[in-house]
């Protein structure tokens, strides 16, 4: 994992003095960060897909959730039961 | 047992009250949406276990909620003090924590939930937009198959719409392409195929913005939709004034 970048944006969330260091002075920032090349670009394309594979993390991961769909079997699964009891 | 919210963006909106309890857990789990908000709740408590590899490509996410419930339950029933943190609010959109809290009691264990930043908080102070004149919100695939009796002079927000119909777990950014064209065509029903319509994603990372991206409901087939996408499709029509009730209310 980029355990720089990782660090960074972790920094960059949890201390309003780095962010507004960033939003000054990006370059300087991210070179006292030690951000490789294609980490820095990353950080100033300020696009989440490229930092997300800058992080080997491509997608936005298991942001789902189906429980009307499970109500809904239990719903079908009971109306089978009592057309199996009839 | 507690249920915490992580909020939205990395680090940052989660509150003082969920965060102390994260630190004071002998068991903490998560499940959050980005690997750096993962490698900061695993700083946060020596005890922090990962549910992601709960979730599995082509795997029913109804056994994957199963499981996750199964998992926070284990060390709850030895007695330990268990937290948990999802992302966003732990109770929008999310089964396993309601789950895991009413198995908890059930099972006689104090359980509580504590609220979390979500995507519609986000979304309500990125796109300026007030719920106070009214707010419709559904998931997606349960707008279109359940068809609720929606409002169009009432906003309507719409969870998940990179996710229609599909109910196992996928890696790829979209995961109906086709359901969108089936969205548009029920949203023209109700509203005109000219209606402008926002394709809204909540920001994780500190230096990105929210993506705000505003089309027709014409558009929607081929719009640039993920599965973190939310829709906010505004009020076609001015609410309606009721006179007599408003007289009677002592209004006018």
């Amino acid at each position: 994992m980029a355990k720089r970048l990782t660090d960074f944006l972790i920094k960059l969330s949890t201390d309003s003095h780095s962010l507004e260091q960033f939003e000054t002075d990006p370059a300087g920032t991210m070179d006292a960060a030690g951000l490789s090349a294609t980490e820095r670009k990353a950080v100033l394309s300020r696009n989440p897909n490229a930092l997300r594979k800058e992080l080997g993390q491509p997608h936005v991961s298991h942001m789902t959730d189906e429980k009307k769909k499970t109500a809904k079997k239990k719903k079908k699964t009971a109306k089978k039961k009592a057309a199996k009891k009839k | 047992m507690t249920v915490v919210g992580t909020g939205y963006r990395i680090a940052s909106q989660i509150t003082p009250e969920s965060l102390a309890r994260i630190k004071a857990a002998d068991k903490f789990f998560y499940l959050v949406a980005d690997v750096v908000t993962e490698t900061w709740l695993a700083g946060l408590n020596p005890s922090a276990e990962n549910l992601t590899d709960s979730y599995a490509p082509g795997k029913s996410r109804t056994d994957t909620y199963n499981e996750i419930v199964d998992r926070i339950l284990a060390p709850v029933r030895t007695g330990l003090h268990v937290c948990v943190a999802f992302y966003g609010h732990p109770g929008v959109f999310a089964h396993s924590t309601h789950e895991a809290i009413r198995r908890a009691r059930k099972e006689g264990v104090p359980a509580r939930m504590l609220p979390g930043i979500s995507a519609q908080d986000c979304l309500f102070a990125d796109l300026g937009f007030d719920p106070s004149d009214g707010c419709q919100i559904f998931e997606a695939t349960g707008f279109l198959v359940q068809k609720p009796k929606t409002d169009p002079s009432c906003a309507l927000i719409l969870y998940q719409a990179g996710a229609i119909g599909v109910s196992t777990f996928e890696t790829s950014a979209l995961w109906n392409r086709s359901a969108l064209q089936v969205l548009s065509e029920v949203l023209s029903k109700k509203y005109p195929p000219k209606h402008r319509i926002t394709l809204y994603t909540a920001p994780h990372f500190p230096v990105c913005d929210p993506i705000i991206l505003r089309i027709s409901i014409a558009r929607l087939p081929k719009a640039d939709v993920t599965i973190a996408t939310t829709l906010f499709i505004p009020p076609s029509k001015e609410p309606r004034w009721d006179d007599r009730m408003a007289r009677r209310l002592g209004m006018s």
